[in-house]
């Protein structure tokens, strides 16, 4: 077992027994579901609604290279600068050279998970920027020095008490206040940055190839202040976030508005083409977006596993997994959690590392489910299963035992012959640390079944 | 910044990728229509979803009618100031006959009053671009958004307000679009719904219909069609 994963188990555990952690969390969850339930209502047909969408992604990421050329050469046309980089690393040495270029003391970010992947904020922090989230949730997880808890609703295991003693104890607030004025609290602190910053960084939700464009989808207004104020407007985002055209935005918008929160559609969608243009009022000079590969291609490369870069991360797989309404999002410490992030990240991360993550579901489903582009989760975290097993990253042990297992399974003579009394000592010496204290083991009987039945019939016939 | 050869080295990956096809093929696809039906009209939808999603909705026969409303709602509120950046919208409705509204500083404006590329009906959007006077910043920070617009700017769904942008501007779009469905919102705090987070925190439109549209009677919404 690998250190990531005695850690994993340990808070899981913990997790698992948090009563006060549960609660919450399912009453946030409940009210999601019930959201969904009737955001679903507008479409006709939802299946056809999402077969559909899966075959634009499959499409589209099966011709990635020419989407990415046609997007770069439309948004450059228009007078943006395309950068690509292959890990981490060069995606923020490029953000740091721009923010150089503009002697940047203070830069606005919106919500991206992109932008936690190549811990970014860390990055400019260390540089004496001052990185200010703007998104409501990411700021109040800024405040409590915490990484995003949900891919769409960071702090959503927070109470709002607890919101209200952490807005007091950081911002110097009355204590006890409602969520109303928490938020205009935020409102207030965060309207000034917007006109300072020289910097303001956003992701993308999709790219469009034939416009050239970045579509970012929001419901607070943070993302069109980041990208209206500011002189310089940087884009992070995977290679994977591509769409054909901005025509399928009328499918995709309400997709992602239904699947992430149960809205119709979400309240502010923006669609930048490139940098304020000549005769514009407003709008920053200049616009980058940094395609970021960092392990995508590595995803792209295995033709199984290829589907799971349709994802549009919408959450909704977080939202029904029953692991993770029990273990919530930090305990997966990765930036992706959910059944998505157990799927990609051994990809991004390493298989060794990660794969536990893989074997934590029950596989019940509700993930592929509920995915609004068709991924075929559960069936990925399977195939997780078998690679690290083929991979050799699974333990000799549990190898060993599996063959033992098998040996003894298939030999009815030898089952017959071992009573029940030797088959509990057995399994349970094999297996009762991992079953762990809340559940019980199968008891075997006595007498096996085949062996009644043979008694049985002897003793029918010797009668007859 | 030389980018070239980590760019070809993600392209070369990415072919090198592809030459394997994908494991799963999905059958092909659709008719594109993935939305309930609704007969009721363009106007009807409209003003049914603007309400369902907070937006203030006033339609108006005359350009009386928009002074006599915008005035009234501006006493409810206690606005002082109101802005408009656009010189022949402010003709075209009159508004400089209004002693409140002007071109003065839109940072102590109460509210901005704008017009829209286009309506979206099925889903009560209001269509913004920053080809128009006020921008990218105006219609977002201003507390208080008010939209003056047409029933002939109506579109059924998201996708026939895309292609109106894209017949309007061609090859030159603006540098943004937005695409603005009701008031700023979070459920960031315990899932308890707050408005007005950094965008405006109500959004009026003054609906110009024609004499031949009506509006029946809907639960949610309040349409006072002013006789002169």
């Amino acid at each position: 077992m690998t250190s990531r994963e005695k850690v994993f188990q340990a808070e899981s555990k913990a997790k698992a027994a948090d009563l006060k952690h549960r609660t919450i969390i399912n009453r946030v969850l409940k009210q999601s579901d019930d959201a969904f339930r009737k955001g679903k209502e507008q479409f006709s047909d939802l299946e056809k609604a999402r077969r559909h969408a899966a075959n634009v992604k499959s499409d589209t990421i099966a011709r990635l290279d020419r989407y990415l050329l046609e997007f770069e050469s439309n948004f450059t046309k228009a007078g943006g600068k395309v950068i690509w980089a292959e890990n981490a690393q060069q995606a923020l040495d490029a953000i740091g050279e721009i923010c150089a270029g503009k002697c940047a003391s203070v830069v606005v970010k919106s919500k991206s998970m992109v932008t936690e992947e190549i811990h970014l904020n860390s990055f400019l922090a260390e540089r004496g920027i001052d990185v200010v989230e703007t998104d409501l949730g990411e700021y109040i997880q800024q405040l409590a020095g915490e990484p995003p808890y949900h891919i769409v609703a960071p702090s959503m295991h927070k109470s709002k008490e607890e919101v209200a003693r952490l807005f007091h104890e950081k911002l110097n607030v009355p204590a006890g206040l409602t969520p109303e004025e928490l938020t205009l609290v935020a409102r207030e602190k965060l309207r000034q940055k917007f006109r300072e910053a020289e910097v303001g960084i956003t992701g993308a939700n999709f790219l469009l190839a034939d416009i050239g464009g970045v579509a970012i989808t929001e419901n607070e207004g943070n993302a069109r202040l980041t990208t209206s104020f500011p002189p310089v407007h940087i884009v992070v985002t995977g290679i994977e976030k591509m769409l054909p055209s901005v025509k399928d935005l009328g499918l995709f918008w309400p997709l992602l508005a239904t699947h992430g929160s149960g809205q119709k559609i979400a309240v502010y969608n923006s669609v930048f083409t490139g940098p304020r243009k000549q005769g514009e009022v407003d709008g920053p000079e200049e616009m980058y977006v940094i395609l970021l590969d960092n392990g995508r291609t590595g995803i792209l490369a295995d033709p199984v596993a290829r589907e799971s870069l349709h994802c549009i991360r919408c959450g909704a797989c977080l939202n029904v997994c029953p692991v993770y309404k029990n273990i919530g999002g930090h305990t997966y410490r990765t930036t992706y959690s959910g059944p998505i992030g157990s799927v990609i990240t051994p990809y991004l991360r390493g298989m060794k590392e990660n794969k536990h993550l893989s074997y934590a579901s029950s596989l019940c489903g509700a993930c592929t489910e509920v995915c609004p582009v068709g991924i075929n989760l559960h069936g990925l975290l399977l195939y997780n299963r078998r690679s690290a097993i083929s991979g050799h990253h699974g333990s000799a042990f549990e190898k060993a035992a599996w063959k033992g297992w098998k040996m003894a399974s298939s030999d009815r003579r030898l089952l017959d012959a071992v009573g029940g009394k030797t088959k509990n000592f057995v399994i349970n010496r094999l297996f009762s640390a991992q079953w762990g204290d809340h559940r019980k083991l199968p008891v075997f009987a006595e007498k096996s079944f085949s062996r009644q039945w043979k008694e049985k019939m002897n003793q029918d016939n010797a009668g007859k | 910044m030389d980018n070239s050869s980590t760019r070809k080295n993600i392209l070369k990956k990415i072919r090198e990728a592809l030459t394997a096809p994908s494991a799963r093929l999905l059958p092909e696809s659709s008719d594109g229509l993935f939305y309930r039906k609704d007969d009721r009209s363009l106007l009807d939808r409209f003003c049914a979803e603007f309400a369902a999603i907070d937006g203030k909705l006033e339609v108006c026969r005359e350009k009386d009618d928009f002074h006599k409303k915008l005035s009234e709602i501006r006493d409810e509120n206690g606005w002082q100031h109101l802005y408009c950046s656009t010189a022949s919208f402010r003709t075209d409705f009159g508004l400089d006959a209004l002693p409140f509204t002007g071109s003065g500083n839109p940072e102590s404006a109460s509210a901005v009053i704008t017009g829209c590329e286009c309506l979206v009906a099925r889903t009560g959007t209001i269509v913004l671009s920053s080809a128009q006077e006020y921008g990218r910043a105006l219609t977002v920070y201003t507390p208080v958004h008010i939209v003056v617009a047409s029933a002939d700017q109506l579109v059924d769904d998201i996708d026939d307000g895309i292609s109106k942008i894209v017949r309007r501007y061609g090859r030159k779009l603006p540098s943004a679009l937005f695409f603005a469905s009701g008031p700023s919102r979070t459920g960031d705090i315990e899932k308890t719904l707050v408005k007005g987070v950094h965008g405006p925190v109500q959004v009026y439109l003054f609906l110009f219909a024609a004499d031949g549209d009506y509006v029946t009677d809907q639960p949610g919404y309040q349409s006072k069609i002013i006789e002169l």
